[in-house]
């Protein structure tokens, strides 16, 4: 059986190793050109989470973006860490959970193709929440959170853009996560 | 609940409230606390259509409705699942293959099979709501070509408490049928879904325009799951629900199970959900 220390220094080991040098690899590459850039923009565009955005804060927004892909069983954060970018999601699944001593880690929600995976961005103090693990090859665009908190700073339109965007997501999950809180398919009389 | 006094066999084909005799014959354990009861009568039973109950009553213990979950069209036993959460389910699932039971039924207006012909189906189911829409299952799938897209969107508690696995596990074999289960708690070892089985609606792959939904497990999930069928472009016409109430006579006569101008025993326990909307959130009924 393995310790808790191993694991967790598995875990990194296995994250940094084989997400951030891939996500960094991808990262340069989709800086490298015009028509990467485009593409990239392109993929923003058709993310569920942007539908109807205007293109001048696509355009923002993409200035704040690059390509991963993240290998499944990968880390693409830990509860606790700095939360200095987020997932758009096109491809996989993503687990977020907890450690819990004892009983191991708990996966508490997953996410998909669509989502946004990693809204602590947008919260002071900026740190995870939980585990964000890829279950699968996952393939996303990733938001500089420094980057998209200075251009909201400075643009209230673009600022009001995103959050008709988020805000309904996070009243979605504030709600499954109540409705999981109510145990309803548990024992009851 | 009032006990069962010895019936009339004799009679009971003529008076819904006369119980008849029934034998089980097989068992099966399905989760902790859940199990499958196959039930022959001893004497002719009306053929009962999916989403239909029965009274199950055993003498001195009581009587409570338990809906069908097989398919009517298939064998001549009854079969229904069964959770101990109280005295008389408890007792129920404490039978075994040769024991007695009482029946009544079948009661109650099921599921509108006949209206599903050409349509994509998306039963949503959550918990022991899949025991009374496995019937509906097993004839889409029997008659697959009748229907379009067909979805199974399913939540359990925990990866051991999925109802029917090897089941869904067969279906899923099968490729002509879209299936998403969804947990509320999971380990690392889980490789699906957890969340909410709202979350998989807008996923799943069906025409909103030419889809019924039908929806079975505890009220709280199936108003959520109801909220998130109408953004998906169901109207609510297009969503049938089954609800569950305190149920006794099952023939519409003791008004326990009252819904608004509805007895679910008699009326129900499937609605479409436009019918019954106005009264799924008054929280006295």
């Amino acid at each position: 059986m393995t310790t808790r220390e191993q694991q967790f220094g598995r875990e990194q080991q296995f994250g940094r190793e084989q997400q951030f040098g891939r996500e960094q690899q991808l990262g340069r590459e989709q800086q490298l050109g015009l028509e990467q850039r485009l593409g990239l923009e392109q993929r923003l565009g058709a993310h569920p989470l942007l539908a109807g955005i205007t293109e001048a804060a696509l355009a923002e927004i993409a200035a704040c973006a690059r390509a991963v892909e993240v290998a499944a069983g990968a880390f693409l954060f830990h509860e606790g860490e700095t939360a200095d970018r987020c997932y758009l999601l096109y491809h996989g699944r993503i687990a977020l959970g907890a450690s819990q001593p004892g009983r191991g880690h708990l996966v508490l929600e997953t996410l998909g193709p669509g989502e946004i995976v990693g809204l602590s961005w947008l919260i002071p103090p900026y740190r995870f929440a939980y585990d964000g693990q890829a279950m699968e090859l996952m393939r996303a665009i990733v938001l500089d959170a420094a980057c998209l908190r200075a251009k909201i700073a400075a643009d209230s339109v673009l600022c009001c853009a995103l959050l008709q965007r988020l805000v309904p997501v996070l009243a979605q999950r504030l709600q499954g996560a109540r409705l999981q809180s109510l145990d309803v398919y548990g024992r009851h009389r | 609940m009032v006990g069962i006094a010895e019936p009339a066999a004799a009679a009971a084909a003529e008076d819904p409230m006369l119980p008849r005799r029934g034998r089980v014959r097989a068992r099966k354990r399905e989760l902790d606390g859940v199990v499958t009861l196959e039930i022959v009568p001893e004497a002719e039973f009306s053929a009962a259509s999916a989403g239909q109950f029965n009274m199950l009553g055993l003498p001195g213990i009581g009587e409570i409705p338990i809906s069908l979950s097989s398919d009517p069209a298939q064998g001549d036993g009854l079969v229904h699942t069964v959770r101990a959460v109280g005295p008389v389910s408890a007792a129920l699932s404490r039978l075994t293959p040769g024991d007695t039971v009482w029946l009544r039924g079948p009661f109650g207006v099921g599921w509108p099979l006949a209206e599903l012909a050409g349509r994509d189906v998306v039963v949503v189911s959550g918990g022991l709501g899949l025991a009374p829409l496995r019937p509906v299952l097993h004839r889409l799938l029997a008659e697959r070509t009748r229907y379009g897209q067909i979805v199974l969107l399913h939540g359990a508690r925990s990866p051991t408490e999925i109802l029917y696995r090897r089941e869904i596990a067969a279906w899923r074999r099968r490729l002509d049928i879209d299936i998403a289960i969804t947990l509320d708690h999971a380990g690392a070892d889980w490789r699906g879904h957890v969340g909410v089985v709202t979350h998989l609606i807008p996923q799943a792959a069906f025409d909103p325009h030419h889809a019924t939904a039908l929806v079975c497990g505890p009220e709280v999930m199936m108003r959520f799951a109801i909220a998130a069928l109408g953004a998906a472009g169901l109207a609510a016409s297009a969503i049938f629900l089954s609800l569950e109430r305190n149920m006794q006579c099952a023939i519409g006569l003791c008004g326990h199970c009252q819904f608004g101008p509805f007895f679910v025993c008699r009326d129900g326990p499937v609605f479409r959900y436009d019918k019954v909307a106005p009264w799924l959130s008054v929280k006295e009924i």
